[in-house]
């Protein structure tokens, strides 16, 4: 053997290979793991005193609530977004290109938004009632007025009108990768259009139907907004209410681990729905189908009805407060409150961005490093807070942290005789940790789709080549993958900044971001700089979806569909002729 | 077979894409229970022919009959749910979310329960897949996938089933077995079909007859012997077996080559040139005293036969022979060859294709 040879040889392992990459992942999962588990022991830790009176006073109603809440919001986006999907992809009629990203506008407008926007506009004495009396010819509000928002139905068609996208943007892109074979099969077999549709089509977007329904209504049960402002007492607000005014730990914990199990009830229906996804099209890129040119009535009429999901779910509440900002500021200017709460905003949105990123990559790297070993299942812990509703994380975070923050400031008491108070609290780094952990799924997504594009064979040729794993990841992977991570990142950014329930729970003393502004204004019941506020979180949230709608309709869907549903690797590609 | 109507009737049909012709005023007749194989190489128009038959595309101009129904043509549009074809597509195109059985029973129409239960359960066995009813697509193996669709297709009981290469997903050995079995349900269903393949020798091994096509337009069609031995082109020729060119020129009765004299068709004029394509398996070896003289270039064992690759003086290509149980051989060595003149297949070389 050569010298050069040996020289190679001599670093003989006692650890695993990429034991450092391995144990840096399984940090990083602690993360989301750590926080569920100091939620259940707070809980079990707690006096079980309160629990009698959670039982039999507090919980039933939550929960009735709760589920009354998510079957009408998940019925309310199946059906909107199913149809709005079907419209687009297999009817063609002027305008439909436009419609095609219009239906994802709502996206950029989060619940508290939404209701904020409507409880301001349906008001009594607001434009809408208003408009109505005086069509009718009342004279005052006493004599008549609609129907009021303040209920389970106002806060169902609400929730559902921001959050049809998600079931839209995932059966749109299960029909754009149908394969055209299954629905000419269908028609050779006898079937009619419609047929096709209800006995194919449909079936097959199950999985996309599961998965987009299961999206909303994690975003509904995160929701403390639009619930609490329409008077619906979801767990959600019953946990931020035993929390923030009764200062009972151990109990929001315990009511933490009923929502938790809802949550894990939820993404087993919607594994169970996907069971047999194997489905997906075997090997060669299935050929999609056409949409079929609607005559011009037809057309006319299929746009209109794509229009209203639009029109109610976006045009109508940021026009409101597009109006209710531009009055503001031209009677009483910008108040200075307003710049101060855009900065916080971008500090903690920005800070925690960087780290989703930075972990994100670090471990879908690791786990394309060394796929056979736990790093992969590590990854998927890692992404597991995505399930986890923003005061859930918050009550699993504030036990750590308390304890933490305690120690921290008793060292300094006795090291350096400072007075801290909650440090790690005061400084905002709990709340961007709950960000973080709330929010690594975009980034270890993000990460896995970038390096899933890159061959295998690349890694080989670049470690032969002289660089270490690392070496490879910054010179290699990175600069390949850095379109996948900025659209990642930006995702993250816009999350973080709409984010409310943990950011009301976990922020630092008279820290102000946009989304609490907001919340504070609609729970005060003032209508102040609040349309300002709620108009920027828009402006911004809008970035995404323009993100979402400029990446190739089929592309994105592709991704979408490969990335969040199909986790079984493809069957072989099927190299045959074209003929 | 004679008193039925053709099961399928094409008359005059063509498509384009744009502005580009993909079928060009084709016209063909599948018999009642006939196994016609289309063949031709990729992007031929083949697979949009049996498209358009399906009514999966509509034609730029012609006309289709199907079982003496017109479908398609004369301002007429029949949709592909009211056609009464059967199709197998290449990947089979099962419903993932639906059973076996469900699958096969998706077409049955206007059946009690009980009596679709008992065709399926009839057509499952017909296939040999008796008992697989309550599977799932993604459980099968490439094979039992093809016959489910095999199944379906034919439950309805089409005038005509089209098949898109069918069998081309499956490896060798198992498409030709599973190759066998479909036509033999074929045959006992009296079924009239369409195969489509790239593939001559499945072509010539499936159908009654063999269509063959080019650039859009139909070359030949007939029995699979007629149009091995007597190809209508140049092109056709070498399509159904690999052969070689020789240069001649016709002398009287005979075209004579270098390895030579062939008796000389009508087509070819006395003193024209022309061409003769002759196969490896026409090509033998003989003695000194009746052959050509010809240099071993290469010799590769292919189990049943020896192919040769053989160098002869005057000849620009190499000639190929296909021998059985030659005497040792190798390269260099020199042998003496001869061509039964009757394999000769010869065209004027003044033809384009």
């Amino acid at each position: 053997m050569t010298a050069a040879l040996k020289a190679g040889v001599v670093g003989r392992r006692i650890l695993p290979r990429h034991a450092g990459w391995i144990a840096a992942a399984a940090l990083v999962a602690a993360l989301p793991a750590g926080s569920a588990l100091s939620l259940v022991a707070t809980a079990l830790g707690g006096s079980l005193e309160q629990w009698p009176h959670l039982l039999a006073y507090v919980l039933p109603d939550a929960v009735r609530e709760t589920a009354a809440l998510l079957i009408g919001v998940g019925l309310f986006v199946a059906t909107v977004g199913c149809g709005a999907a079907w419209l687009v992809t297999a009817c063609d009629f002027p305008g439909r290109r436009a419609l095609e990203w219009l239906l994802l506008l709502p996206l950029a407008i989060p619940t508290y938004v939404v209701a904020f926007a409507y409880l301001d506009m349906l008001h009594p004495v607001g434009p809408v009632q208003g408009a109505v009396r005086a069509l009718l010819g009342y004279e005052s509000p006493r004599a008549f007025r609609l129907p009021d928002i303040r209920s389970m139905t106002g806060c169902i068609l609400l929730l559902g009108l921001v959050l049809y996208p998600y079931v839209y943007l995932s059966v749109r892109a299960v029909f754009l990768t149908q394969s055209a074979g299954l629905l000419e099969a269908a028609r050779t077999l006898g079937a009619s259009r419609r047929e096709a549709f209800w006995r194919v089509a449909l079936p097959l977007a199950r999985p996309g139907i599961a998965l987009g329904v299961s999206l909303a209504l994690m975003e509904a049960l995160n929701d403390i907004g639009a619930s609490e402002f329409l008077g619906v007492r979801t767990i959600t607000v019953t946990i931020y209410t035993t929390w923030i005014t009764r200062s009972d730990l151990a109990g929001a914990a315990q009511i933490a681990l009923v929502m938790l199990a809802l949550v894990s009830a939820l993404v087993a229906i919607e594994r169970w729905a996907r069971r047999r996804q194997r489905f997906a099209n075997a090997g060669h890129a299935p050929r999609r189908w056409e949409p079929r040119r609607l005559s011009p009535a037809k057309g006319a009429l299929a746009f209109s009805l794509g229009m209203l999901p639009v029109l109610f779910g976006f045009a109508a509440p940021a026009a409101h407060l597009a109006v209710q900002a531009a009055k503001r500021v031209a009677e009483n200017g910008l108040s200075d409150q307003i710049p101060r709460e855009i900065l916080n905003t971008a500090l903690v949105a920005g800070a925690a961005t960087l780290v989703v990123i930075a972990l994100g990559a670090l471990v879908a790297y690791a786990a394309r490093l060394a796929p056979r070993t736990a790093a992969p299942g590590l990854a998927r812990v890692a992404t597991l807070g995505y399930a986890m509703p923003g005061t859930v994380v918050v009550i699993g975070l504030l036990g750590p942290l308390g304890a933490l923050d305690g120690l921290i400031a008793a060292a300094a008491q006795a090291g350096f005789e400072a007075q801290l108070r909650a440090p790690l609290i005061g400084a905002g780094i709990a709340l961007v940790t709950a960000y973080v952990i709330r929010f690594l799924a975009i980034g270890v997504g993000g990460a896995e789709s970038g390096l899933a594009r890159i061959p295998p064979a690349v890694d080989g040729a670049a470690r032969t080549l002289g660089q270490s794993a690392g070496g490879a990841f910054l010179r290699i992977h990175l600069p390949l993958s850095k379109s996948a991570l900025a659209a990642a990142a930006l995702l993250v950014f816009v999350d973080c900044m709409k984010e409310l329930p943990a950011t009301l729970l976990i922020r630092p003393l008279n820290f102000e971001t946009l989304a609490t502004h907001l919340y504070g204004e609609a729970a005060r019941g003032t209508y102040e700089d609040g349309a300002v506020a709620a108009l920027i979180i828009v402006a911004v949230g809008l970035l995404p979806v323009i993100l979402l709608s400029r990446i190739g309709a089929t592309r994105t869907a592709r991704a979408t569909v490969s990335a969040t549903l199909g986790d079984a690797p493809r069957g072989p590609v099927e190299v045959s002729p074209a003929h | 077979m004679t008193d039925l109507p053709a099961a399928v009737r094409l008359r005059a049909l063509s498509k384009t894409f744009g502005a580009k012709p993909v079928l060009r005023e084709l016209t063909l007749d599948v018999a009642a229970g006939e196994i016609l194989s289309l063949v031709g190489q990729s992007g031929c128009g083949k697979s949009t022919l049996l498209r358009l038959i399906a009514g999966l595309d509509t034609p730029s101009s012609g006309e289709i009959r199907i079982a003496g129904a017109l479908v398609a043509g004369r301002g007429v549009f029949v949709e592909p749910d009211r056609r009464s074809v059967g199709f197998m597509f290449q990947d089979y195109a099962l419903f993932p979310h639906l059973s076996v059985a469900q699958n096969v029973r998706f077409g049955l129409r206007g059946l009690r329960r009980a009596e679709a239960d008992a065709v399926v359960d009839a057509w499952l066995e017909r296939v040999g897949l008796a008992g697989f009813g309550p599977r799932y697509p993604h459980e099968l193996s490439g094979g039992e996938q093809q016959r489910v669709a095999l199944a379906r297709a034919l439950a309805p009981g089409p005038a005509v089933l089209l098949m898109d290469e069918p069998f081309s997903n499956l490896d060798r050995r198992l498409g030709a077995q599973i190759r066998e079995r479909t036509l033999d349900v074929l045959r006992a269903a009296g079924a009239a079909a369409i195969l489509v393949t790239h593939d001559p020798e499945e072509a010539m091994a499936s159908g009654d007859r063999v269509a063959l096509m080019r650039a859009g337009a139909l070359v030949q069609a007939g029995p699979p012997e007629e149009v091995y031995r007597r190809p209508a082109s140049r092109e056709a020729a070498d399509f159904f077996a690999p052969a070689v060119a020789l240069p001649g020129r016709r002398v009287g009765a005979a075209v004579e080559t270098r390895l030579g004299a062939f008796p000389a068709p009508a087509t070819v004029a006395d003193g024209e040139a022309a061409t003769v394509f002759v196969r490896a398996r026409d090509v033998r070896l003989a003695c000194a005293a009746e052959g050509v003289p010809a240099e071993v270039l290469a010799v590769a064992f292919v189990g049943h036969a020896h192919d040769l690759t053989l160098r002869v003086a005057g000849l620009e290509e190499p000639v190929r022979a296909q021998v059985i149980d030659p005497p040792a051989l190798a390269a260099g060595d020199l042998v003496h060859i001869v061509v039964n003149p009757a394999a000769g297949m010869i065209f004027p070389a003044s033809a384009k294709h």
